[in-house]
């Protein structure tokens, strides 16, 4: 039995981004070597690991008009590739090339070029983010205005030719959005979570797609591709979740049986979906398609949950607050989640000048309730 | 707008951890650590880990208003006061060095009247203005320059004889504004030097640009909500204002009309822009317990000239109009409520934004208390290949490192460690287990290798499965179809004492493959095994399990703990008296082993040797104690049931005790199942309850047979850790399980070596002819192409690589460099022969763009000086298609 107690200290490095305003967005690449952020600046920038631990910033640029939400990678075999999302009601494609106009030495120079804008919402763009690989190049936008757009590059080759294949109106404003990751296209059509931060003061009810008689007031829509009816249809709405969501993630399926999702509401949910054989709710129209269960709804945030993320496993699941806190949940045997760290996001205080350069500073665990919960060596 | 108690607080500009406290008196605070402020000093908390302690306090009486100023030198803050009577007097709360000699210097109206506002410049620290009531022949904002103020009473009279020039006029201000009008509130801008902007009128924003004291612009504006007028920070050209409900956001260089209104249920008492970060304001209502914050959204205008372009077509111009009503206004905003403080301290009076901390304010409750908040951003978090990031405070990321991941110990932490020692792809399946470093996975990699060894020794044929369990032993000769033979036996060291043991072949091959072998040989070696591995007891019951008692009294002799000695003597004592099982039954209970446990309560089973015969079945109440005690080992407990169960028992047993570990997801349970679909289940259990997506998939490519591989579970196992393998970029895993499943899917070679099995693996891709589709890279082993081959002439077939399709013989395309037909010799390699793998530069490539080509040596040759296409009428810049190299990582 090891000892994490709140004595012991984690090194956690730290980088001074030099954004001028609030960071939206962090996100890693596939391999996790690249880094890119996006801000309210308008900016994006681009960090590359040195592989001893330490990141450059290689690029920097003005991508939009407004603040810049979310900002996500495409899969490596489609080439290094981001897209971006922003409060100027556009979504761009940037891909990465080597500097046409030079030769010799100077070729290896790096710029982004955007490839494509895509323009259709007329409001705030909140969310984007590709598709799955297996299902090719696709790219899933949605907005303010309540309208997700799911887009296709036809030819992979060529990125500045996205049409527009799927537009599904919601009718509520929606805030962020998750592709269920799973790799298995026999057992799992393709998936999209969405999430509304439509406050609940106003009339919430208008929110039931006309040709569902089912009336929800949950917050999170689950939609599905059906291969026969070439239509993405909202086959489940969760009603475990009746507040304004600001994030949700599909964990990595990681070859379970079921779908994990982490929704940031007024609490951290993880409510699992367990797809429901289709034999048993063969009766049409008003099929159940899953068995929702919430498996932990965390309150430690205090009033609101910004954002979650799930670990590559689908173990850990990092949520951040109003509580200027980010904490960490793991999942323990049988599905039993808790908190097993809790990192103080000290402000920097005006006093020291900013760090231009990385540093280290050291993080400290939460006391644990009960440590013997967790197999330490 | 004043009300009985007014209650403020201000922090000074200048010094971070001073703040004043306005309400019935003026009080001055310093800011420190709980933890560092002295034993029995009183202090006011203002959060968990900071307190306030009191520097000075004076009368507040008269006072309407206060500013303090952001003069670099002041070693304490200097107070601007302005009274009721419009007097404004300079004052530091706190008696100290006064390097300047600003204290006590007065400015005065030449009319009395109420002093509605004082303010600092932080630009030029001299400037104050002050904004007052209305007076018909006098103007209502004055400028002044502090140090050419005049000194107050016996003072100013010192220095009045020293300096007569100075002193001798009554001071003036630099600058009046507003002949007999009424200012409310007067502040600087923070775009230019010497701008102010004040409330007028109860209706009029007002904008005084003094840079030019000759010649005063002002530009206004007219509108009810003109109250309490504050600047951007940052040099920005935002301005805000408030009335009634209703907070207005102004351009200062485009006042017509509000860019943003923005509504509040009740009205409005404090209004003020964050200064460490922009396009943040927020509001405080009345009787409000929380802070509105509305986060400005700017967007610059050049997108909208796109997006007209863009909707003219689709969009009615009535209609588009509109739309640019709605959208092209300007900014829009994000308002959120942060509760500042908890309900009991009653509404908040007022607050204050720090002047440098991050997003850190102060606030006071109607009660007087103070609250030191910091309000918090929206922090985002991200996992990735590199750990967990998030972006903190100041534009900063924070990335974790690995060793709290170590000492967390996720499965994604284990799972990479143990993949790059390459567990689970060893050759021989026990090797992994020790990779593992896990006591249930090493048990069932063990497991799994006896089982194989079993198979491959002929000592268990028939097996549907390449790793049979017990139940596939058990019950291969038809359903429950053969019948044991009973063999009643004494136990050789107690003679008085006899048990019915149950042998078949079936049986037999279970005892082996859960470790016990068959015979007193086999088992005696287990015996000294566990013996050796420490667990005497176990040792103990195997020995007496197989009726040696004397091997387990021997060995319990020579434990090492005083405790199991006794129980020996217990167990020499066996008898049937009344007593000693009595005395049994309640010990048995309370040892701390399981397996002492089952040993006694074994031979307390056994029955008496008498020759009137018991029936064997009233015994086995007995034998399901021994059963039950599920701390024992599963092999243990299958074996012991392997022995002494009659074959309905033992069925009934061993189908229980699958369901319940496949339940459970238990890993032992593999043991009853094997590499079955059952098993199969209970692995996937397995992953759900762990996440060790990487067991399952190794252990499916090791063991499962070519039909379980086509398994929809077992190929999502794999697909899911091929993609975590990518993701870490631990390509010889990934290749190596690749390998494996290839050769566990080929059928026929089980548990072919990982190379061996390469060879059946088809091949993926292949570059076809453009005029008969067919591969051109026709291996020579390959039957149909020969004929074709045997018709060439010989100088043809001994070179290594032919510019033909060996299929319909027409010429393949030509190199874009040396207009050779490719899969010929590049002849690059000059006169030293090339080494053995440099073949590569002889292979062919192409872009996937313009689709010509060449020799691979000569377009890597070409693209070093080129970035076009080096067919010359072709104008692709192929290699700038793909992504740059990256740089190669700085060696330490």
């Amino acid at each position: 039995m090891g000892e994490l107690t709140a004595t012991n200290l984690f090194e956690s490095q730290t980088i001074f981004a030099d954004h001028k305003d609030l960071i939206h967005d962090v996100a890693y690449d596939f391999y996790g070597e690249r880094m890119a952020t996006c801000s309210s600046d308008q900016y994006v920038k681009v960090w590359d690991s040195d592989g001893n631990g330490g990141w450059r910033l290689t690029a920097s640029w003005k991508a939009h008009h407004g603040s810049v939400w979310k900002v996500t990678w495409a899969h490596p075999e489609f080439g290094q590739v981001i897209a971006t999302c922003s409060f100027d009601r556009t979504a761009a494609i940037w891909e990465e090339v080597g500097d046409t106009a030079s030769s010799g030495s100077e070729k290896g120079l790096r710029t982004w070029l955007k490839r494509s804008n895509l323009v259709d919402s007329r409001t705030s763009v909140t969310d984007v983010k590709f598709g799955p690989k297996h299902l090719g190049l696709l790219l899933v936008t949605c907005s303010a205005d309540g309208i997700i757009r799911i887009y296709e590059a036809p030819d992979v080759m060529n990125l500045a030719q996205w049409t527009l294949q799927h537009e599904i109106p919601t009718k509520v404003s929606i805030s962020c959005l998750s592709w269920n990751p799973s790799l298995s296209r026999v057992t799992h059509p393709p998936m999209l979570a969405v999430g509304s931060d439509e406050p609940n003061t106003t009339n919430a009810a208008a929110t039931v797609q006309s040709d569902k008689a089912t009336a929800c007031n949950g917050k999170v829509f689950i939609y599905e591709y059906s291969e026969t009816s070439r239509r993405w249809t909202r086959t489940d709405c969760l009603a475990s979740v009746q507040e304004p969501v600001n994030d949700l993630a599909f964990a990595p399926n990681l070859g379970r049986s079921f779908h994990l999702l982490a929704v940031a509401t007024k609490d951290v949910r993880i409510i699992k979906l367990e797809p429901i054989a289709e034999s048993s709710g063969a009766n049409n129209g008003a099929m159940v398609r899953f068995k929702v269960e919430v498996v932990a709804a965390f309150e430690e945030h205090y009033s609101c949950v910004w954002r979650v993320g799930w670990n590559v496993t689908g173990t850990l699941l990092a949520s951040s607050g109003d509580d200027c806190c980010v904490r960490l949940w793991k999942m323990q045997y049988l599905n039993q989640w808790k908190c097993v760290a809790v990192f103080k996001n000290e402000p920097a205080t005006g006093d020291s000048p900013p760090l231009c350069r990385p540093s280290t500073t050291y993080t400290r665990l939460a006391a644990m309730a009960n440590p013997a919960h967790m197999p330490f060596h | 707008m004043m009300s009985g108690v007014k209650l403020d607080v201000l922090w000074s500009p200048i010094h971070h951890e001073k703040f004043i406290l306005w309400g019935p008196d003026i009080t001055l605070y310093e800011v420190s650590r709980i933890k560092e402020i002295e034993k029995k000093t009183t202090f006011t908390p203002i959060s968990p880990t900071r307190g306030a302690t009191v520097l000075a306090s004076q009368s507040a009486s008269g006072v309407r208003c206060v500013d303090i100023s952001a003069i670099p030198e002041q070693p304490e803050p200097l107070l601007a006061l302005g009274y009721a009577s419009g007097k404004v007097a300079l004052t530091t709360l706190k008696q100290t060095y006064d390097p300047l000699g600003l204290v006590g210097r007065e400015f005065t109206p030449r009319y009395p009247r109420l002093c509605n506002s004082v303010s600092w410049s932080h630009m030029e620290t001299n400037m104050l203005a002050v904004a007052m009531e209305k007076h018909r022949s006098d103007h209502c904002i004055l400028l002044w320059d502090v140090y050419r103020g005049s000194m107050l009473s016996d003072e100013a009279k010192a220095t009045e004889s020293a300096s007569p020039s100075v002193a001798a006029e009554t001071p003036r201000p630099l600058a009046e504004m507003g002949l007999s009008e009424t200012a409310h509130s007067v502040t600087w801008t923070n775009f230019s030097s010497r701008t102010l902007v004040a409330s007028m009128n109860l209706k009029y924003i007002k904008l005084f640009d003094l840079r030019d004291l000759s010649n005063k612009a002002v530009s206004m504006t007219t509108t009810r909500y003109c109250y309490g007028v504050v600047a951007e920070p940052w040099g920005g050209y935002q301005l805000a204002s408030r009335g009634e409900g209703v907070a207005c956001v102004w351009d200062a260089r485009a006042l017509q009309r509000p860019l943003l209104t923005l509504q509040h249920p009740r009205p409005l008492a404090q209004l003020h822009w964050c200064p460490t970060r922009r396009n943040l304001l927020v509001s405080l209502q009345r009787d409000s317990n929380t802070l509105r914050i509305h986060d400005i959204q700017q967007a610059n205008s050049d997108t909208k000239l796109n997006n007209v372009s863009d909707s003219v077509q689709s969009v009615p111009p009535v209609v588009e109009g509109e739309l640019e009503e709605q959208y092209s206004r300007g900014p829009s905003v994000l308002e959120r409520d942060v509760a500042v403080s908890a309900g009991a301290a009653g509404p908040l009076a007022a607050f204050s934004w720090h002047p440098a901390h991050e997003g850190r304010l102060l606030a006071v409750c109607a009660s007087g208390a103070l609250v030191d908040y910091t309000v918090c951003e929206r922090v985002t978090v991200s996992w990735g290949g590199g750990g967990l990031v998030w972006a903190g405070g100041g534009g900063q990321l924070r990335l974790l490192k690995d060793d709290f991941y170590a000492a967390v110990k996720d499965i994604s932490y284990v799972m990479k460690k143990r993949a790059q020692t390459d567990y689970g792809l060893k050759p021989d399946l026990w090797q992994n287990a020790d990779l593992a470093d896990d006591d249930s996975l090493s048990g069932l990699w063990h497991f799994l290798a006896l089982s194989k060894s079993l198979v491959e020794d002929g000592c268990i044929r028939n097996s549907p499965w390449k790793h049979p369990g017990v139940r596939t032993v058990l019950r291969s000769v038809g359903d429950g179809g053969y019948r044991s033979e009973i063999v009643p036996s004494l136990l050789p060291d107690l003679p008085n004492r006899r048990v019915t043991i149950y042998r078949s072949a079936e049986r037999t091959r279970g005892l082996q493959l859960c470790g016990w072998g068959w015979g007193w040989e086999n088992a005696l070696a287990g015996v000294e095994r566990a013996e050796a591995e420490g667990t005497p007891c176990r040792a103990a019951a195997l020995a007496a399990f197989q009726l040696r008692v004397r091997t387990a009294l021997d060995v319990l002799a020579r434990a090492q703990q005083p405790v199991l000695r006794v129980v020996a003597l217990a167990l020499a004592g066996l008898s049937d008296e009344r007593l000693w099982r009595e005395a049994l039954a309640g010990a048995a209970a309370a040892l701390p082993d399981p397996y002492l446990r089952a040993l006694l309560r074994f031979l307390a089973a056994s029955a008496p040797a008498h020759p009137h015969h018991h029936p064997p079945p009233a015994h086995h109440p007995d034998l399901a104690a021994v059963l039950n005690e599920t701390e024992m080992r599963l092999e243990d407990r299958v074996a012991f049931a392997c022995i002494f169960l009659p074959d309905a028992k033992l069925h009934e047993y061993i189908r229980q005790t699958c369901d319940t570990l496949l339940d459970q997801g238990d890993l032992s349970g593999i043991l009853l199942t094997g590499a079955s679909p059952e098993g199969i289940s209970l692995l996937q259990r397995w992953v759900e309850n762990t996440g060790d997506v990487q067991s399952a998939a190794l252990l499916a490519a090791r063991c499962a047979t070519p039909e379980l591989l086509r398994d929809p579970r077992v190929l999502n196992w794999l697909d899911s850790y091929r993609d975590i393998l990518d993701g870490w970029q631990l390509w010889w895993a990934r290749c190596a399980l690749d390998t494996w499943v290839m050769a566990g899917a080929g059928g026929g070679e089980w548990g072919a070596g990982g190379a061996g099995g390469a060879g059946a693996v088809p091949r993926h891709v292949c570059v076809a002819c453009t005029y008969c589709g067919k591969s051109v890279a026709a291996p020579p082993g390959h039957a149909r192409p020969r004929v074709a081959f045997a018709r060439l002439p010989p100088p043809a077939a001994k070179m290594k690589q032919i510019s033909s399709c060996p299929n319909c013989r027409k010429p393949l395309p030509r190199c874009g460099v040396c207009s050779l037909h490719v899969g010929t010799g590049a002849g690059a390699g000059g006169a030293g022969a090339p080494p053995a793998g440099a073949a590569f530069s002889s292979w062919f490539s192409w872009c996937v763009a313009c689709r010509h080509g060449g020799h691979a040596q000569h377009l890597i040759n070409w693209f070093k000086e080129h970035t076009e296409c080096p067919v010359s009428s072709c104008t692709c810049h192929c290699a700038t298609l793909d992504p740059p190299d990256r740089p190669a990582p700085l060696l330490p």
